[in-house]
């Protein structure tokens, strides 16, 4: 079929390269979701392999995953919404790791998509709790915390959360 | 455990973009965590208190605008509900706001309806405006809102001549969604919007005569009233674009229809319910894919030629007359749509 063979020319692959050294092609138009690589494809410095020095494996195909998604034209909104639902339904440490990906990869969607996500376990939780679900390390004395905490009293009444969920 | 604070590592401006999502009591509880959490809270520049009634006293918010102030950080978006004793502060935070070329500003002021400050009408950069409780009078130094994308009122009052200066002023805007507002007598739109792409009219008032939109780019309208019925609309010029029409309580007669539908090709989803002055209804389109009549109680003919048409909902509410004046009141249907996948007749006792 005409149609076939047209597409076939146009679709042109692009590899990415992680941190570890593996790689991973792509069909260029799934990949200029992300901005980063939109920009290197139009300066002309995609012909080779476009290395993710900040990008390890596991974040990668994670992230390659939401791209191919969010690409499909056969998915619909429902599809989609639900997709991104179960995608953030992973630990705390792999989402942080898309997250950082998604900003020097310049994915505005994922970004929101997982800033979404950190911000919905910090939710009516304790600082108690969050520093544990998040594993922060508070560098305060204990008076400078008391003093933080008497700028905005506030902010810490009412019931909160306390589990760890 | 490996102790690593992998927060600790992610640039501010992530951090940032995380509490974004928080209402400002969760952000501001973050403060405690750490030193880079505090200054990402402290520097905070979308403030979203909640859609509760913000309860706190005045100096809360005060203390919030002076920090960013003393950082010389703008606000680029705030959203709070406040109780009405608040409402003789609001006029120094919107000057604090607009002064800061704030982006994005909700603002709601629960029970009574209040003059508008005149400061907000000075906000040059504003791109989304959502106002609740509020009473919109001409400003003495004209209306600058030369970036406005979107405006929502809820329960707020306008008259003609306030929208008339919005439309002459707001060039770029692209959504005007007003609910349960008041104080319109005529909602015109003279083509002076050459992007807006939705109208929302929710419980149009019983002081509303009429509807004139001349918009050559609307995708979206949406026009209900509270009070049957609403008596003129005009749709002009939105002729190939125009994709999705919804009207309830809206005086919508055969002859109207008639004359309006050939000029809307585009029309993909077309919702008519409680217009009681529809008797029968000829559609001939092979856009049309969602297609709904319900509660129009005078209803006796549905004729479709329509393709495409995917879903097809109506109803039967007046079955009491068919069973005493015999089965010739149910409305006909002749159907003419080949890939109609979904069929709703819903028959009310």
């Amino acid at each position: 079929m005409a149609e076939a063979a047209s597409s076939t020319i146009e679709k042109n692959n692009l590899t990415l390269k992680s941190s570890y050294g593996d790689e991973f092609v792509l069909e260029e138009s799934i990949a200029i979701q992300s901005v980063t690589i939109k920009n290197m494809v139009e300066d002309g410095c995609s012909s080779s392999v476009i290395p993710l020095s900040k990008v390890d494996t596991g974040t990668l195909i994670k992230v390659i995953e939401y791209m191919k998604m969010h690409s499909s034209t056969s998915s619909n909104e429902e599809e989609i919404q639900n997709f991104d639902k179960e995608f953030v339904r992973i630990s705390i440490k792999t989402i942080l790791n898309i997250l950082e990906a998604a900003n020097f990869l310049d994915i505005r969607s994922l970004l929101d998509l997982c800033a979404e996500a950190v911000a919905n376990r910090i939710k009516n939780k304790t600082p108690e709790v969050v520093r544990k679900i998040f594993n922060i390390t508070s560098d305060f004395t204990p008076e400078e915390e008391a003093e933080i905490r008497n700028e905005t009293p506030w902010a810490f009444e009412g019931d909160l959360d306390h589990s760890l969920d | 455990m490996d102790g690593l604070d992998q927060f600790s590592k992610l640039p501010m401006p992530i951090l940032q973009h995380i509490l974004s999502f928080l209402i400002v009591k969760d952000a501001a509880k973050t403060s405690v965590l750490s030193k880079t959490w505090n200054s990402a809270w402290s520097s905070l520049s979308c403030l979203n208190f909640g859609d509760i009634v913000f309860m706190e006293s005045k100096n809360v918010l005060d203390q919030i605008l002076a920090n960013r102030q003393k950082q010389n950080i703008s606000i680029q978006r705030f959203k709070a509900k406040l109780p009405d004793n608040r409402l003789k502060y609001v006029d120094n935070w919107i000057k604090i706001l607009v002064a800061g070329n704030i982006k994005e500003l909700h603002l709601e002021v629960f029970t009574s309806t209040n003059k508008l400050p005149e400061a907000i009408f000075a906000a040059k950069a504003l791109n989304m405006l959502c106002l609740g409780g509020f009473k919109l009078e001409l400003p003495s130094d004209g209306i600058k809102f030369s970036s406005l994308r979107e405006l929502h009122l809820i329960k707020s009052f306008l008259d003609d001549q306030v929208l008339d200066a919005l439309c002459a002023s707001c060039s770029h805007l692209e959504v005007l969604s007003f609910r349960e507002f008041g104080g319109l007598v005529c909602f015109q739109i003279a083509g002076t919007l050459p992007k807006l792409r939705i109208v929302n009219l929710v419980n149009c008032p019983e002081l509303l005569q009429r509807v004139d939109i001349t918009a050559p780019d609307l995708k979206y309208l949406h026009i209900s009233s509270i009070i049957e019925e609403l008596n003129v609309i005009k749709i002009t010029a939105c002729k190939s674009s125009l994709k999705n029409l919804n009207l309830s309580s809206v005086a919508v007669t055969d002859q109207w229809l008639e004359n309006l539908l050939p000029n809307l090709p585009n029309l993909e989803l077309f919702y008519l319910s409680s217009c009681s002055s529809l008797k029968s209804l000829k559609i001939s389109s092979d856009r049309l894919k969602y297609f709904k009549v319900v509660r129009c109680n005078n209803l006796i003919a549905v004729d479709l030629d329509t393709p495409n048409l995917l879903v097809f909902s109506s109803d039967f509410r007046y079955c009491r007359k068919v069973f005493q004046g015999g089965i010739d009141l149910l409305p006909t249907f002749k159907l003419k749509a080949s890939h109609l996948s979904e069929v709703n007749l819903k028959f009310i006792l």
